[in-house]
């Protein structure tokens, strides 16, 4: 399992060429997927985007990729609507359950758990995602 | 489970969207029938800086919950529709239907205190179930059941009598109550 907090800062490098591409800042989630499906690379002012199947491996010091992509096109992932740490956690009731603390995912990029503080979401409850607030199924007491 | 909020606790609230998690609007005013005291809706101001009444309006029907924390819907396109295209009474809600200062009497001349708030039923349809009040002179305040029966003149409810023994004191005293006035009171009213 990998944590997302963790993640964030290590430098990201491209295999073939051994350059540092910059430095993860943000992640983009696909909330109906359960999954994480982008890494958002900054190096300065500017952004570039890595697919997650782009990884090779996440080690302790640096995350190894094979390519990286423009960010230009993709304007909401690099933007961070999509990025899930710190966003305010909402249930499909209306109710606020705390803020984003962690994410785990594993190998794929699949969600195993969304760690809100308080509450722990499996990431299966996931529905959607934005600027204001990750959007979650409402656990059954709440209805 | 129903969940019982004040009005003005959602008066405020964001409306967000679930699959997008954004915030689209903000609840202006709750919107509900004079008569049963339904929820039919909600009037929308604009999120961010540029606050302001939104030309368009939530009805009731196109809301998935409301919680303490936002008002879900499920996409922002279908749901806001312009006052113009919603049902009369949500597109151009009566204004003299505002109880809030009104004074409460009962039919037996007692003064029981001042509107303060409105309480919202929510789970399943929304309906105002009850009014908040504040005793003169006092900072305690009270909760009522609202009686089916009720006359409604701008300056005051008057209300049954018989609503004084359900009065109670905070909000879950008042599910109870409403339960209480429910099963007993609006039987007895509606045979007289």
């Amino acid at each position: 399992m990998t944590s997302l907090r963790e993640a964030v800062g290590k430098p990201v490098i491209v295999h073939e060429t051994a350059e540092q591409a910059g430095e993860v800042r943000a992640f983009a989630v696909d909330a109906a997927a359960h999954r994480v499906t982008t890494l958002v690379v900054a190096s300065g002012r500017s952004a570039r985007l890595v697919d997650w199947d782009e990884i090779e491996s996440i080690g302790p010091d640096a995350i190894i990729v094979r390519s990286t992509r423009e960010a230009a096109d993709d304007d909401r992932l690099a933007s961070g609507a999509l990025h899930p740490l710190d966003k305010r956690v909402l249930s499909d009731a209306g109710n606020e359950l705390g803020a984003v603390r962690d994410v785990t995912v594993d190998e794929s990029g699949s969600i195993d758990a969304v760690d809100a503080g308080d509450a722990s979401v499996s990431g299966s409850r996931l529905r959607g995602i934005g600027s204001y607030a990750l959007v979650v199924t409402a656990d059954p007491s709440e209805r | 489970v129903t969940v019982y909020l004040r009005t003005s606790e959602i008066i405020g609230l964001p409306v967000v969207t679930v699959a997008e998690g954004e915030d689209v609007a903000e609840i202006r005013d709750v919107v509900y029938a004079g008569e049963g005291g339904m929820l039919l809706g909600f009037t929308l101001n604009k999120r961010g800086f540029l606050r302001g009444r939104m030309r368009e309006v939530l009805t009731a029907d196109s809301v998935t919950a409301i919680g303490s924390a936002a008002v879900m819907i499920a996409d922002a396109q279908e749901c806001l529709v312009p006052a113009g295209d919603a049902p009369d009474a949500v597109g151009s809600p009566a204004t003299e239907r505002n109880v809030l200062g009104n004074a409460v009497l009962t039919e037996g001349g007692v003064r029981l205190g001042t509107v303060t708030d409105l309480v919202l039923a929510v789970g399943g349809r929304g309906e105002i179930i009850g009014y908040e009040l504040q005793r003169e002179g006092t900072k305690e305040s009270w909760f009522i059941p609202r009686p089916e029966q009720i006359a409604v003149s701008g300056d005051a409810l008057l209300v049954p009598a018989s609503i004084e023994e359900y009065v109670s004191h905070d909000l879950s005293g008042f599910a109870l109550a409403v339960g209480r006035y429910s099963s007993e009171a609006k039987s007895s009213e509606g045979s007289s």
